[in-house]
């Protein structure tokens, strides 16, 4: 497993310029909806000295001020921002066909056109295996939260003995909803990876042959997309602590955050391309190995 | 410490013309020598057996005896009122606040308000649970003569709201005469209704005995002649009532561990019962609270014995409760006078019992807590603070909470802002990860303005006539606001001297928001003189009677040169035409603005170039005001109210302009959305 992660490191650096294009891209996104609102507040409050206030961070009275006085442009922002994420989510359906096909194929170096024309070619059915797994990523969310309501008795104050349920509950479920979920958020990786190894017509083709794969592999399976995890939570507590290190309070610190934001953003996602290139090379170094063990 | 706007004009002079107003003199008319009389009557009272002196009037007095079964949630109870009538009127009728009797049927003023019963109540409860009543089965006088009663509507003509009882005396009771009436009550307790009622083993016990109404003599309040003020019970106010002692014997099972007003004179057990018998004296009001699963912490503040009633699993935050009860006594011993009383009993309700809320009570208040509370917020804190602030305002200092609700509520939420700011520095709720920092007067602030409509009600608003979503908010926020930015333009000292002469006047008595005004009036005018405290007046009258909201702006900034003086001036025949050299006088021009209807009096801050600051003062009438220099430096920014005096003023952010753009701030927000906007895509992005 060890070395399927590292192995996935090294894709990462192999194909950083698909990297790149997934930082850029995001980045460009965020800036849509992120720039506009700059000007806004520029318009607003630009000439205010409270701006300084703002500077130190969450300021509750301007805050208030400015939701009460100059607030009606605040929900289409958010309304905005809804919108770019769907459209980042469809973005992000169409990069996944090209990554997986260059993490089967192990080219050389990028392969633009290689890249560019599966991205093409997988979109519609990596876009209905996205729609299938939210559905069963809805129907196990929702299961979750009806053992959380039954545990605390639908929180109905009156029939509670104590509050304690409601904190406690979470300590044990979350955990057990984070292994669970993360065995069918491993299934759907692995369905993307046989549907662009296999050529599938259809994607449920690619759904059981995934499920075979990590029957007969449960352990080895689980156990790397749970070791990517660890390795996501790594990146997260990192960065906890450097944003809390330091304060923010000039235009020299605010870049400062800005940058290591970025180095965060770049690292998020950078996890995400050795989380499916591990999952590929595990596929293929397991699939090839039954194959071969088949053909003696 | 903070200097008031206003005292710092007497060194300046105001711009623009201060009108003195004296208003609401009738203080001076109104009978103390009633008072007097109750009081030396006090002196000699049967009840007092821990005060060696009353400290008030001790009108109504109580002995109850009551059994609670805790099967039936039911009581039964017999009470003995003993009432002196504190005026020269002759007093025919007695009327009782029968409160239970609001959750007796669905057409009660309480149940066809906004608190009316939810319609998904099934059935069974709606028959077994959750009516509540109580009942008088007789009321007798000293010769143990029936009397008779019947349910009156004092407010309107609801015949189906059974919440006053007036009995019928068959001797009027004479000038500064003594009734005693003997009455035997039943009374369901309403299960987890409004504050009171029962919920599994968990017995919150408010309101829940006939209690008589309060008698006013002319001239006091708002009488004009001798009356009772005895209000129905509505789903928007809280209580009134008249000062007294309670002797209260409390029959529950002995499992039961009680908390009740006042102390504990006694406690027997019998057989698989206990009784326990309170004393409570010179107090408005009576409750008590039953539930076997309580833990009994005690505690002491320089002699007063301070008892917190907690559940287990709320054991962990003892400390929050009592350091913070702690703190708000030491604040009061400072500030107004010591706590008088023996003890203080702090409940914190179980999970199924948070309907009795936080609430304040004579020598008793609730203040709900949650197991795994982040000490970052400050709920348990802020409560305890708060209800036990109550006990200065409310309980030693009675008005009427129905009518006048901003006269408690206003008071303790600007106290609780203060002694949380001066215990708390680190604010009400913070979180160093998002750099969250809020402090109590901000908080307090905040939830005022962000309120759905500040203009709902004036302060002045009979409090039970008012039902809107924002009334909370006006009474709780606005007058504690309104009284942070009385502080602002009289400063700290001053503030002190008005509360302090106001709670030495009023203490164990009924004022009303005349009284206050009065005090405030006759303290500011003898510290600043007529013409200073003018503006403080007309501030108040705005703050109590006006729905209006208050924002000054800065408008802008202008800096220019003097133009050469060119055209025809002595004669048409000689005309100036531009010079070569000519070298213009440098000017700056600051226009603010007032934008709402209130008034309040501004101190602007300019600062020019050279780093000169001058801080300007404005009487705040004008609707637009021109500051003009001539021969200094250019004026780079101006701000008005730069000491945040005036909380009231509606918007902060453009009570300021500076020509130089300090975009720092706009970029760190700019960048924290987008940083935001981007891990959440690629947190969606797991979907996919």
């Amino acid at each position: 497993m060890i070395g399927a992660i590292q192995y996935g490191l090294g894709q990462l650096w192999r194909y950083k310029k698909v990297w790149a294009i997934l930082y850029v891209v995001t980045l460009l996104m965020a800036v849509l909806v992120a720039y506009p609102f700059k000007s806004y507040l520029e318009k607003t409050l630009g000439n205010s000295m409270m701006i300084s206030d703002m500077l130190k961070g969450f300021d509750y009275t301007l805050y208030i001020d400015f939701v009460n006085n100059y607030g009606d442009l605040f929900g289409t922002f958010m309304n905005q921002s809804f919108w770019v994420i769907l459209l980042f989510l469809i973005l992000f359906i169409f990069f996944n066909g090209g990554m997986v096909r260059l993490f089967l194929d192990r080219t050389e170096a990028y392969d633009s056109r290689l890249f560019w024309s599966n991205c093409a070619a997988f979109f519609w059915k990596f876009f209905r295996n996205s729609i299938y797994f939210l559905i069963i990523h809805g129907i196990i969310f929702i299961l979750f939260l009806m053992i959380y309501s039954y545990l605390c008795k639908g929180f109905s104050i009156s029939e509670l003995d104590s509050e304690g349920i409601i904190f406690a509950a979470p300590k044990y479920l979350a955990p057990i909803y984070i292994l669970v979920s993360s065995f069918f958020f491993m299934w759907q990786d692995y369905t993307k990876i046989s549907l662009v190894r296999n050529h599938y017509k259809w994607v449920y083709q690619g759904m059981f042959d995934s499920i075979r794969f990590i029957r007969r592999n449960l352990i080895s399976a689980w156990g790397l997309y749970l070791l990517n995890m660890l390795l996501l939570a790594l990146i997260f507590t990192i960065n906890y602590f450097i944003t809390t290190a330091f304060e923010i309070q000039s235009f020299q610190t605010v870049v400062l955050s800005f940058l290591f934001a970025q180095l965060f953003t770049i690292a998020r996602l950078g996890m995400k391309m050795v989380n499916l290139s591990s999952a590929a090379y595990w596929y293929t170094s397991k699939t090839d190995s039954d194959e071969s063990t088949a053909e003696y | 410490m903070k200097v008031g706007l206003i005292s710092q004009l007497s060194d300046q002079k105001l711009v623009g013309h201060l009108v003195t107003k004296t208003y609401f003199s009738g203080m001076n008319q109104r009978a103390v020598f009633p008072y007097i009389l109750i009081l030396l009557l006090g002196c000699i009272s049967l009840y007092g057996q821990r005060f060696e002196e009353p400290l008030s009037a001790r009108t109504d007095n109580y002995d109850i005896q009551l059994f609670l079964d805790t099967d039936k949630k039911q009581v039964k109870a017999n009470q003995t009122v003993t009432f002196r009538n504190p005026s020269a009127d002759t007093i025919r009728t007695m009327p009782f606040h029968m409160y239970y009797n609001a959750f007796k049927n669905n057409r009660s003023n309480f149940n066809t308000g906004y608190s009316g019963i939810p319609r998904d109540i099934p059935q069974e409860e709606k028959e077994n649970g959750i009516w509540g009543w109580v009942e008088v089965l007789s009321v007798k006088n000293e010769q143990g003569e029936p009397l008779e009663s019947r349910y009156i509507q004092p407010d309107d003509d609801n015949v189906n709201d059974h919440t006053v009882l007036e009995v019928v005396l068959e001797k009027p009771i004479p000038p500064f005469g003594t009734k005693t009436l003997e009455m035997e009550w039943h009374s369901q307790v309403p299960k987890a209704k409004a504050r009171t009622g029962y919920n599994k083993d968990y017995f919150f016990m408010v309101q829940w005995y006939p209690k008589l109404g309060v008698y006013e003599p002319a001239g006091s309040r708002f009488a004009e002649v001798g009356a009772w003020n005895c209000h129905q019970y509505h789903p928007s106010t809280e209580y009134f009532g008249e000062f007294g002692v309670y002797q209260v014997e409390v029959d529950v099972p002995k499992e039961y561990v009680t908390g009740g007003s006042g102390f504990v004179l006694n406690e027997t057990t019998e057989g698989d019962r206990k009784k326990v018998t309170y004393l409570a004296e010179d107090v408005i009001d009576f409750a008590w609270t039953a539930h076997p699963g309580f833990l009994e912490i005690k505690d002491e503040w320089k002699g007063v014995e301070i008892k917190l009633l907690v559940r287990p699993e709320h054991e962990c935050n003892k400390e929050r409760f009592l350091l913070s009860a702690k703190h708000t006594l030491d604040f009061f011993e400072e500030y107004i006078e010591p706590y008088p009383y023996p003890t203080l009993t702090i409940v914190s309700p179980p999970f199924y019992g948070l309907f009795s809320g936080a609430m304040e009570y004579p020598t008793l208040i609730t203040s709900p807590t949650l197991c795994d509370l982040p000490l970052g917020i400050k709920t348990t804190e802020t409560l305890t603070i708060h209800e036990l602030t109550h006990q200065y305002f409310m309980q030693m200092i009675a008005t009427n909470e129905q009518e006048e609700p901003w006269m408690d509520e206003g008071f303790t939420s600007f106290f609780e802002a203060k002694i949380l700011d001066q215990y708390y520095p680190e604010g009400v709720v913070y979180f160093d990860y998002f750099d969250v920092q809020i402090d109590a007067t901000e908080f307090r602030r905040g939830r005022f303005m962000a309120t759905e409509n500040p203009k709902a009600s004036a302060l002045s608003d009979w409090g039970y006539q008012t039902i809107s979503r924002s009334t909370r908010d006006i009474v709780y926020g606005k007058a504690a606001v309104g009284l942070m930015t009385l502080e602002g333009l009289v400063g700290d000292a001053m503030m002190k001297d008005i509360i302090r002469a106001y709670f030495k006047r009023w203490k164990f008595k009924h004022p009303c928001r005349h009284d206050f005004l009065d005090v405030v009036q006759e303290v500011t005018t003898s510290q600043l003189g007529d013409s200073l405290a003018a503006p403080i007046n007309t501030f108040l009258q705005d703050f109590m009677y006006s729905t209006e909201v208050c924002d000054y702006s800065v408008h802008s900034i202008d800096n220019f040169e003097e133009p050469e003086a060119l055209g025809f001036f002595e004669n048409t025949s000689d005309v100036r035409l531009p010079s070569a050299n000519y070298q213009g006088i440098k000017k700056s021009k600051v226009v603010v603005w007032r934008n709402g209807e209130f008034i309040v009096p501004q101190e602007i801050r300019v600062t020019f170039e050279d780093g000169e600051e001058i801080i300007e003062y404005w009487d705040g009438k004008a609707r637009i005001y021109e500051i003009f220099y001539e021969g200094k430096s250019n004026v780079v920014c101006a701000e008005m109210d730069p000491f945040q005096k005036i909380p009231f003023d509606n918007n902060h952010i453009n009570n300021s302009q500076n020509l130089k753009q300090e975009k720092s701030g706009i970029t760190r927000y700019f960048v924290s959305f987008l940083t935001w906007l981007e891990n959440a895509m690629i947190t969606a992005s797991t979907l996919v």
